[in-house]
């Protein structure tokens, strides 16, 4: 296992390198020039335009596009992913101070949309065709067909500004005041689960139908196990191994979605910062945001594949036979 | 037969979300009572209803103000964006002098000042003025300020490079910038190269600083404003607090300042009407309507020095060369259709750079613009050098949908007289690539402008050095307009610049070049109406910060 692991974390080098040079690239074709971003209305000024050179000199981009990017990869081998150009502080000390912010909005997600997710997949699918189920199924293409901006906006109009009962917008860190901090996180964690719930439910009830369906779950209910035991020790364990991996898989989605929330929730996490980056052309920032949520995303994939094989008997025994 | 189940199901679904959503949008009417109420009227004036009598002011309470974006550093010499104007001006620091609600100048730092000539100006200091540290600021801080900010190249280095020996200055920076003199504690001289009368106007959003925690003004900004600075959250809320020093006898009023950071302005109102913030300075003319009627706000709308306006590029485009095709151009612009769909009515025409608000603005000569008339726009191209037409590209601001929407108003008439418009919309970096480098042919843009009739031209008019871009991509030159734009900023007294100005206005709307302008940009702001004194408000998003009170 050891194995496997440390030959994932050697693939994630190419994958990090690749990445690397796709954004290093991009951000230097799209239009806009991160110097002027930073002088304003203060770079049309003829008399500015030596100063403006200087700018671009301090920044680097006077030399040519490789010779840029090898620079800032002889840097980010030694962990210094340079510094913001707006700013002038280093990028890592900004996502890290953003991250966990953005987590905790992750991880309420993950954790609210399975919790709802998992029991009415069950429910619907024990009862297939049925108009519990067909409701469910409504849900679930609604949850995926509502824009995450329309959605987040109209729940702060119910809940924050007719009701009263939600702040409409802000962070909080746990730490600091743990119950205003879920409070806070409520509503940008339902708007961002109602596309994760209507995923997960789609997908577990195809699977759990499936899996009701087989021989085995025949046999075991003709031996007079209730219908809890069945489904919770024989199909739910077959049917959670292709679910995990697509719990795993959205976990990228979430990212994106992110992105959006945050903006329209005043959220100040790593999705707000990279917008902020873009909109700036702060490509130092823009890198290392890509590259760290990328890493991120490799990370959960990883250890989506490690959990696969705890659950999974028969890719145990065949890493146990290739071990040997 | 009956629909299927389904159908059903849906359609209930779909009526619920409906019945929340329009739930949501009638905002509760509120206990707060209502002692001032403003007025959205659809020209530039301010109407102020009193329903009742205004109480005494209340001490105490915490004023929210939501800024769209985070402060990235204290310095104010590095930025002039709006929501840092808006915390220096009132908040943390004070200028030598401000503007009030109808644009006049308002004694700030400075109790008065003399204009000797047009070269020197003298400004008399306040005394018992204190720094949030406790120490006394004199005229020597001010002579600081000013040489810190020239030496240092902050942004108001330009306007401060007009004064004796700045230029010298900026290049060593041990030398002293000679033409400011202190005459004494409380009364300090600046002179200036060249005579030089709105450059007066143009220093008003330079805050006095304190030395002595110069080095630290990145996160812990000292001013003598009326707050002083507790604490900055990043991407969170600026904290101020009370200063209880403050040189104006029983203010401020309010115990606490929160700037609170929320980038979407929908969020923002949604915010405002649950309570969860005060105010905003920034309001688009869409949503404005969102308050119509609502006497739990008050909406200011203020006479605007923001220009909507189209750029163009004159030398090297032929065509534009041709001062019938921009008369043709003008001619199309449906100004009456684009105030009121785009702008819901808020704004006012213009055709010249002077907005209605200034002294100097000539309303006989600016109603001789271009009205729209697809027949004129017509005899205008058919006397021109292109009489069956031409194609030109309109560049807009895709974080301005306002701009994309001008383009399309125009394009619906240009097409009718055999002007092909191609409308480019570009992301607000990419757009502004364009904008500083001078490659465009038509480009909408705005912008607020100091209030004095100077800038307007100096900034867009100006024959600008040979051998820069400007220069040669422009290509504006007009040099009796210029020689009336050096007798208008160097003569002092009012109704000979007046007429100066007259001319400069006549001028721009001949020519229709290198700018078309097209309105004043609303400029609206909004706060509960539980907030006193927001009618201090003005087109520079300044307010009378030490004025503000809450009802408790």
């Amino acid at each position: 296992m050891g194995v496997y692991i440390l030959r994932r974390l050697v693939h994630l080098i190419p994958i990090l390198l690749v990445i690397s040079a796709m954004v290093f690239v991009l951000t230097r074709l799209t239009p806009g020039d991160p110097a002027l971003m930073k002088m304003g209305a203060q770079a049309t000024l003829p008399e500015n335009r030596e100063a403006l050179e200087r700018l671009r000199a301090e920044m680097g981009l006077d030399k040519p596009i490789v010779l840029q990017y090898f620079i800032w990869l002889g840097n980010a081998a030694t962990g210094n992913l340079g510094n913001s150009y707006w700013s002038g502080r280093p990028v890592m000390d900004l996502i890290l101070g953003r991250m966990p912010a953005t987590l905790q909005l992750m991880v309420t997600t993950i954790i609210l949309s399975l919790v709802i997710s998992v029991p009415i997949s069950i429910i619907a699918a024990l009862r297939p065709g049925s108009l519990l189920d067909k409701g469910l199924m409504l849900f679930s293409v609604m949850g995926q067909a509502v824009p995450i901006f329309w959605l987040g906006l109209a729940l702060i109009l119910l809940f924050a500004v007719q009701w009263r009962i939600l702040p409409a917008s802000g962070y909080v860190p746990f730490a600091e005041d743990p119950l205003e901090s879920i409070r806070r996180s409520l509503l940008p964690a339902i708007v961002l689960s109602t596309r994760e719930i209507a995923i997960f439910t789609k997908f577990l009830r195809s699977e759990l139908i499936d899996v009701l369906n087989q021989d085995y779950i025949r046999s075991a209910t003709a031996k007079g196990l209730t219908q809890t035991i069945v489904v919770r020790r024989h199909a739910m364990k077959n049917s959670l191994i292709p679910f995990i991996t697509v719990v795993g898989l959205e976990v990228g989605a979430l990212l994106s979605g992110v992105v959006i929330v945050e903006q329209v929730f005043g959220w100040s996490g790593v999705g707000w910062l990279s917008v902020q980056a873009v909109l700036n052309r702060d490509y130092t920032l823009v890198q290392a945001s890509v590259l760290i949520v990328c890493a991120i995303f490799v990370f959960v994939n990883l250890f989506v594949d490690i959990l696969y094989f705890y659950l999974n008997p028969r890719l145990r025994e065949s890493l146990s036979q290739t071990s040997t | 037969m009956f629909p299927n189940k389904r159908f059903i199901v849906g359609g209930l679904f779909a009526l619920v979300i409906l019945a929340l959503t329009a739930c949501a949008t009638q905002v509760p009417s509120g206990t707060t009572q209502i002692v001032q109420q403003t007025v959205v009227v659809p020209q530039t004036a301010v109407v102020r209803e009193t329903v009742i009598a205004t109480p005494a002011p209340a001490a105490g309470g915490t004023f929210r103000l939501a800024i769209p974006s985070d402060i990235t550093d204290f310095d104010p010499g590095l930025t002039t964006l709006v929501e840092f104007q808006t915390m220096k001006m009132g908040g943390l620091w004070n200028t030598l002098y401000t503007w009030d609600e109808n644009l006049q100048m308002k004694p700030d730092l400075a109790e008065s000042w003399e204009v000797v000539d047009p070269q020197t100006v003298i400004f008399h200091i306040r005394p018992g003025v204190k720094f949030h540290t406790g120490r006394e600021l004199t005229a020597q801080d001010v002579k600081w300020t000013f040489e810190w900010m020239i030496k240092e190249g902050k942004v108001y280095a330009r306007e401060l490079g007009s004064i004796v020996g700045a230029a010298e200055a900026a290049k060593d920076k041990s030398l002293d910038v000679t033409g400011i003199e202190v005459l004494d504690d409380h009364t300090i001289q600046v002179k200036l190269t060249a005579p030089n009368v709105p450059w007066l106007s143009s220093i008003y959003p330079i805050p006095i600083l304190d030395k002595e925690t110069i080095a630290d003004i990145s996160t812990k900004p000292v001013g003598t404003g009326p707050f002083k600075f507790k604490e900055w959250i990043p991407n969170d809320r600026v904290v101020l607090e009370r200063f209880d020093d403050y040189w104006e006898e029983g203010k401020p009023y309010l115990d606490r300042v929160e700037l609170r950071v929320i980038p979407n302005q929908a969020t923002a109102i949604a915010n405002l009407k649950a309570g969860e913030v005060d105010a905003m300075l920034i309001l688009d003319a869409s949503q404005a309507a969102t308050f119509t009627g609502n006497r739990d706000f008050q909406v200011e709308n203020v006479p605007s020095t923001d220009l909507i306006m189209v750029h163009t590029v004159i030398d090297s485009n032929p065509v534009l060369q041709d001062v019938h095709a921009r008369r043709a151009l003008a001619y199309c612009l449906d100004k009456d259709t684009i105030n009121r769909t785009v702008f819901f009515g808020l704004g006012q025409e213009q055709w010249s750079p002077i907005p209605s608000s200034f002294w100097a603005f000539n309303p006989e000569i600016d109603a001789q613009g271009y009205p729209f008339s697809v027949e004129k726009a017509k005899e205008e191209l058919a006397q021109s050098k292109t009489p069956d037409g031409f194609d030109i590209t309109y560049t807009a601001n895709a974080g301005i949908q306002a701009s994309q929407d001008v383009g399309a108003i125009w394009k619906s008439c240009l097409d009718q007289i055999g002007i092909n418009m191609n409308i480019e919309v570009l992301e607000s970096a990419a757009w502004l690539e364009k904008w500083f480098g001078y490659d465009y042919q038509l480009l909408y843009n705005s912008g607020p402008l100091p209030p004095d009739p100077q800038r307007g031209f100096t900034t867009f008019f100006t024959p600008q050095v040979e051998g820069t871009p400007r220069y040669a991509k422009v290509g504006w030159k007009n040099p009796a307009m210029y020689e009336l734009m050096i007798k208008a900023a160097t003569t002092v007294d009012q109704a000979e610049r007046q007429k100066y100005y007259d001319e400069l206005q006549k001028m721009t709307i001949e020519e229709v070049a290198p700018i078309i302008y097209i309105q004043q940009n609303p400029t609206l702001g909004v706060a509960s109406s539980k907030v006193h004194g927001f009618d201090s408000f003005n087109s520079l998003r300044l307010l009378d910060w030490s004025n503000l009170w809450l009802d408790q």
